[in-house]
């Protein structure tokens, strides 16, 4: 495998932004370079956390699905089917175990996108 | 504005900077006064949508300070035209909400090729982080949130009809039913499922309050949009979502936590407590609302802009408008969804 890998380089390069470029780009460009330092902090922990994050939504979709009856065989149907249900009030009267499994899904994708709201809960 | 009898062909489409002389014709005979020369223009940060202008003249040796709203060249028929946007803002300054008060608006597409209005200057920030980050105190802000509220409350007490008014589309009997449905289909419309969002509007139209009568709202009222100056509101800016709805809309919007920047601890906005917002609001209307009917309506927010959020990043995936910003907007999806979750299982933002 190549090294340093793609995690490494993207973190490498975001201080590289921040330390030396930032502070030299005129006023009216920093806030995209801010842009720019936040989508690679975003796509480098997203290397780092993406298999893990898809195995929580895998899991907890299997666990709500089961109780339908229904087997998880693509996350996109897996999410459709759900989406379809809680349109058409299947969890109107039990919402604790979807709320649960949403929220489980949530705080894995939050810890790629935006880990430091996780605190809010 | 001349009157003409045949459909006027466009001049060609004229940067403001480079059209200070045109502008000036078209402005001195809006004055009965000698000429009007504009000195200095300035793009105004903001806007995808619209620009906005400031444009510095000399009037008889009077300075003057005004800002042209025009369309940008991305512009989206979803919103008001600039016509309707100045209606609507001549009849919220009659109605005494704080705004830049409106002064000539021009369909003549002669000038600049393209309708503008414009509109006095007002002093003040509107940057949602710099706003949310002078208030050091922890309770905020508390005399600008009683101006918000009150100049919210005043914006309400506009009801249809208004014969001014009458291009606006009249008010939904269900206006929480309608902003389901409409946000169903704008995620049909998406590619992929989005099952915490159902979650989200189905928990609306099980728990939603009885409708209110309608009456104007702005849409969009939230730090980032007015602005301020040595701590007091000087004008509420950007009205082109404005329309008939509920007054509650408008209050979740402003409070929601998706809209109090560098200070979420601070319900108003991030700018002051949500007890002095509603004492303010209550100054000048009968409406009783409080922090647990309030929930409802920021659940709707965080609909809303979760929904638009997903519209704009499909604007940068589907190749329409390539934009770092429009992707970044699309990894917020998920924090909309955080609070749509905390809220719907009981707990307050």
């Amino acid at each position: 495998m190549n090294q340093p890998d793609a995690h490494d380089l993207l973190v490498t390069a975001r201080e590289a932004l921040l330390t030396h470029l930032l502070p030299a780009l005129p006023k009216g460009l920093h806030y995209e370079g801010r842009m720019v330092a936040s989508a690679m902090l975003i796509a480098s922990r997203e290397l780092a956390q993406a298999a893990d994050c898809t195995e929580v939504e895998r899991q907890a979709l299997e666990a709500l699905l089961a109780r339908g009856g229904q087997a998880v065989t693509e996350l996109e149907l897996a999410r459709e089917w759900l989406a379809r249900n809680i349109r058409q009030g299947a969890y109107d009267q039990h919402a604790t175990r979807l709320l649960e499994a949403l929220r489980a899904i949530n705080r894995a994708q939050l810890s790629i996108s935006n880990p430091k709201v996780l605190a809010h809960d | 504005m001349p009157t003409r009898h045949h459909a006027p062909q466009p001049s060609a489409r004229l940067d403001i900077a480079s059209a200070h002389e045109p502008l000036s014709t078209y402005l001195t005979q809006q004055f009965d006064t000698p000429p009007v020369h504009i000195t200095r223009s300035e793009r105004l940060s903001g806007g995808a949508i619209q620009e906005n202008w400031l444009l510095e003249a000399d009037v008889a040796g009077k300075p003057q300070r005004w800002v042209l709203r025009t369309d940008a060249v991305s512009a989206v028929a979803a919103s008001l035209s600039r016509a309707q946007e100045f209606a609507v803002l001549s009849a919220v300054h009659q109605a005494g909400v704080k705004v830049p008060k409106p002064l000539w608006l021009c369909q003549d597409v002669q000038v600049i090729g393209r309708s503008f209005f414009i509109m006095q200057a007002l002093d003040g920030n509107a940057s949602g982080h710099r706003l949310t980050h002078d208030h050091a105190a922890p309770e905020g802000n508390s005399a600008l949130c009683r101006q918000l509220g009150a100049n919210l409350a005043r914006l309400h007490q506009l009801r249809p009809p208004q014969p001014a008014l009458a291009f606006l589309p009249a008010a939904a009997p269900d206006a929480v039913q309608a902003s389901v449905d409409q946000y169903r289909s704008f995620l049909d419309a998406l590619p992929g499922s989005h099952p915490t969002l159902e979650w989200g509007l189905r928990w609306c139209e099980l728990n939603k309050p009885a409708p209110l009568p309608a009456c104007l709202i702005h849409r969009d009222y939230r730090t980032g949009n007015y602005l301020v100056e040595a701590g007091a509101l000087t004008g509420v800016l950007d009205w082109e979502f404005a329309g008939w709805g509920d007054p509650r809309e408008d209050l979740g919007w402003f409070t929601a936590r998706c809209w109090r920047f560098g200070r979420p601890d601070l319900e108003a906005g991030g700018v002051g407590r949500l007890d002095d917002l509603l004492a303010g609001y209550r100054s000048v209307s009968a409406l009783e609302l409080d922090r647990q009917a309030l929930r409802f309506w920021q659940v709707m927010a965080h609909l809303r802009w979760a929904v638009i959020a997903l519209q704009q990043a499909q604007r940068h995936v589907s190749g329409q408008q390539r934009s770092l910003e429009l992707a970044l907007t699309g990894r917020m999806v998920s924090e909309l969804e955080q609070e749509i979750i905390l809220l719907t299982r009981g707990g307050h933002a």
